[in-house]
């Protein structure tokens, strides 16, 4: 049996017309795996992660944790579960160090042990130093730190972190990450949910992508791409008509899809060094003049294009 | 169980680190308290600042009346022990003196004492020679008391000079014609008449009063006592609904929500919630009545009815801003919910008017209001009264607390199951 099972799980808000949140997901996470839920905005990932962690009650489906029920057994799933939230859920005007303490009192933690596990924390999270400052006074990727921090404390099982890195510098970003991966060589489960592909693949073992509730594919990052048959993106630039040219792309031998974004024209093809010249070439000969012209291997953003028709940040 | 004082007591720290509130808490109040017991003049007793009164004594004495100055009379009854609480009386010069004084605000009223008054009145002939009173006419109190001493010397002075002047008469149709006897009788019967008007009043005014209870008797109670008790009440519950507040703040903020993903209990997480805004109000209570006792010098009462009309005072308060704020869905509408309804139950209750009974259908509808029973309880215990007598007032306010509190917990376990 895999550390979380999740089978056909369902949440509607306000039935039956409101919206369907999450809509028949199931997957498994391995104990010791980084697993991420990939997707835009409102694709149901922090939905899913709030059901987990026994905060909503999921309309339909049901949930493991560790081998604990998400709806009979939910202290044993508390228990096992950090949960480190999008937004900074902490209090201001208390210190690094009362707010560690605080929320590790929170998870039974007390004494000397909690002493001790706060000062390791603040040590894991590199703030020692910082530990009496309120945090009203530290910046953006300090309070995140501090955030994961208060999840840590009793040595959960399995951490679940909701887009952790949004909003911060990208020196935090890396900080976080290094972390994050250092947390799972030590043992911990992780489910991670973004919106930044290049986070999910550099963290993952695997990943789940994720559109309006629903998986849409999953598996590792080399399984996915080549799921789509490995496309690379073109991105060109032209000072021409765009949706003529598009037009004009459309149909020239290995570009599968063409659309327009940010003013630029985005296709996928299936082998970028031969498609490259034949476009070049068509553009050439219906008088198109190219400006810019960038090329990215495939990627997970190629796989939502693909599946979706939408880009990753749309 | 632990849990629930330690989320008590993160809030009771937060509460106490915010300066703003700490203000509105226990600096409001005090300064209202103050402000108020400045301007009637301090806690022991009603009491107003005594007036200030010019005196200028120009009835000397002459080989005739020497010994028996009505000036120095007056003198004597303006300058009495008695009155030194009321009138701060300083002799001066002059009659211009004087009259700069009160033209000047350094006295509230001049009392000029013309020159040859005694000797007017011993000649025994009708005389317009008068004390004049030069006064402060922006003040009433203070002129007034002068004014009525005066007019009691006066009538003394009158219903002296009338027995000199009827016993000289009958003296003379007696046929008694040596002045100096005329004189010699004349005097006796005004000394008589003095000295037996102060001994034998004669015709008098009996005052009397309905019968209260022993304990509203006991202790005279001042102005700061009843103001700080009405605007503790007052601050009592806006401190509870601020608060009270956070748990709307909190569940917006993320750290209610992440709350929940803990293993603790919901239940225990509302518990700590719900004592947090307790002890915030019971520690208000606490200082402000040591606060009272230190700066304004009032005496609270016994330890049993001061206990425990703070206690349910403090209750009632929480148990208030729990019920209002698990009607509202954000902190801004909670905010102006608590604020209007806090309001209006302190101008209803008589917070603004201190613990004093208005009497009439302000007196009864007040107790429609759980601030009207506390400031019953109050005024009783602020005039001796023991824990029998605010007995009733703690239970009708101890049943509004629990009735609120429960409403409140009920609403927010279903908002937040």
């Amino acid at each position: 049996m895999r550390f979380v099972e999740v089978t056909d799980l369902r949440k509607q808000f306000d039935p039956p017309k409101g919206t369907v949140a999450v809509d028949g997901l199931s997957f498994g996470i391995e104990q010791g795996e980084i697993y991420s839920l990939l997707g835009p905005n409102g694709a149901g990932k922090t939905t899913t992660i709030s059901i987990l962690s026994c905060l909503l009650r999921p309309s339909g489906g049901d949930a493991s944790v560790g081998g604990a029920s998400i709806t009979k057994q939910q202290a044993a799933v508390k228990e096992a579960i950090g949960v480190v939230p999008q937004e900074i859920a902490l209090y201001p005007d208390l210190t690094a160090q009362e707010n560690l303490a605080f929320w590790g009192k929170m998870y039974g933690l007390r004494g000397s042990a909690l002493d001790a596990r706060v000062e390791e924390v603040l040590d894991l999270i590199d703030l020692t130093d910082r530990k009496k400052d309120r945090l009203e006074d530290f910046s953006g990727g300090m309070k995140r730190r501090v955030n994961i921090g208060a999840a840590l404390l009793h040595k959960p099982r399995i951490l679940f972190l909701d887009e952790p890195t949004v909003g911060i510098d990208p020196q935090s970003r890396r900080a976080i990450l290094d972390g994050i991966k250092d947390l799972n060589r030590q043992g911990t489960t992780i489910l991670y949910t973004t919106h930044y592909m290049e986070e999910a693949q550099e963290l993952s073992d695997r990943i789940a992508i994720m559109d309006h509730g629903k998986m849409i594919a999953e598996g590792t990052h080399e399984e996915l791409v080549k799921s789509v048959g490995g496309q690379a993106t073109v991105e060109l630039t032209v000072d021409h008509d765009l949706d003529r040219s598009l037009a004009t792309w459309c149909a020239v031998e290995g570009v599968t899809s063409a659309q327009a974004e940010d003013g630029r024209a985005r296709l996928l093809v299936s082998d970028a060094n031969a498609a490259v010249p034949r476009l070049f070439e068509t553009a050439s000969r219906d008088g198109i003049r190219i400006t810019g012209i960038n090329v990215a291997e495939p990627n997970l953003e190629t796989v939502f294009l693909t599946l979706t028709g939408r880009a990753l940040r749309d | 169980m632990r849990k629930i004082f330690y989320i008590a007591f993160k809030d009771v720290r937060r509460t106490f680190r915010d300066i703003p509130a700490l203000a509105t808490m226990l600096a409001a109040p005090l300064i209202i308290a103050l402000v108020l017991g400045s301007a009637f003049g301090g806690s022991k007793g009603f009491s107003i600042a005594p007036t200030k009164v010019a005196l200028v004594n120009l009835d000397t004495a002459t080989t005739q009346t020497a010994g028996n100055q009505i000036g120095d009379t007056i003198v004597a009854a303006l300058t009495s022990a008695g009155l030194k609480d009321v009138l701060q009386v300083e002799q001066v010069a002059g009659e211009q003196e004087a009259r700069s004084r009160v033209d000047n605000g350094d006295a509230a009223v001049a009392v000029i004492i013309p020159a040859g008054l005694t000797a007017a009145l011993s000649q025994s002939q009708a005389t317009t020679t008068g004390i004049v009173l030069y006064r402060d006419p922006t003040k009433t109190i203070g002129p007034g008391i002068a004014n009525t001493v005066i007019q009691r010397v006066v009538a003394q002075v009158n219903g002296a000079w009338a027995a000199a002047g009827t016993a000289a008469q009958l003296a003379t149709a007696a046929g008694i014609t040596d002045p100096a006897v005329v004189t010699q009788l004349a005097s006796t019967a005004a000394t008589k008449f003095v000295t037996q008007a102060q001994s034998t009043p004669g015709l008098t005014v009996a005052a009397r009063e309905p019968q209260v209870a022993a304990a509203e008797k006991t202790k005279v109670v001042g102005v700061a006592g009843p103001v700080l008790v009405g605007m503790m009440i007052f601050f009592m519950f806006l401190a509870a609904s601020n608060v009270a507040r956070s748990i709307l703040d909190e569940d917006a903020n993320g750290t209610l929500p992440r709350l929940f993903t803990t293993p603790t209990p919901r239940g225990v997480i509302l518990a700590g919630k719900f004592l947090s805004v307790l002890l915030v109000v019971l520690i208000q209570a606490i200082v402000l009545l040591i606060a009272g006792r230190f700066i304004f010098g009032i005496d609270w009462g016994g330890p049993g009815p001061v206990g425990a009309l703070t206690v349910v005072g403090a209750a009632v308060a929480a148990g208030f801003a729990v019920c209002l704020m698990s009607l509202a869905h954000t902190p801004g509408q909670a905010g102006a919910i608590t604020s209007g309804v806090f309001l209006v139950m302190a101008l209803v209750g008589g917070n603004f008017v201190g613990t004093a009974n208005p009497g009439g259908i302000f007196g009864t509808v007040r107790l429609f209001t759980p601030n009207g029973w506390l400031l019953k309880g109050w005024d009783s215990t602020l005039r001796g009264g023991s824990l029998g007598d605010v007995l009733l007032p703690v239970v009708v306010v101890l049943a509004f607390a629990l009735v609120t509190l429960a409403l409140g917990v009920v609403l927010f376990r279903r908002r937040f199951s």
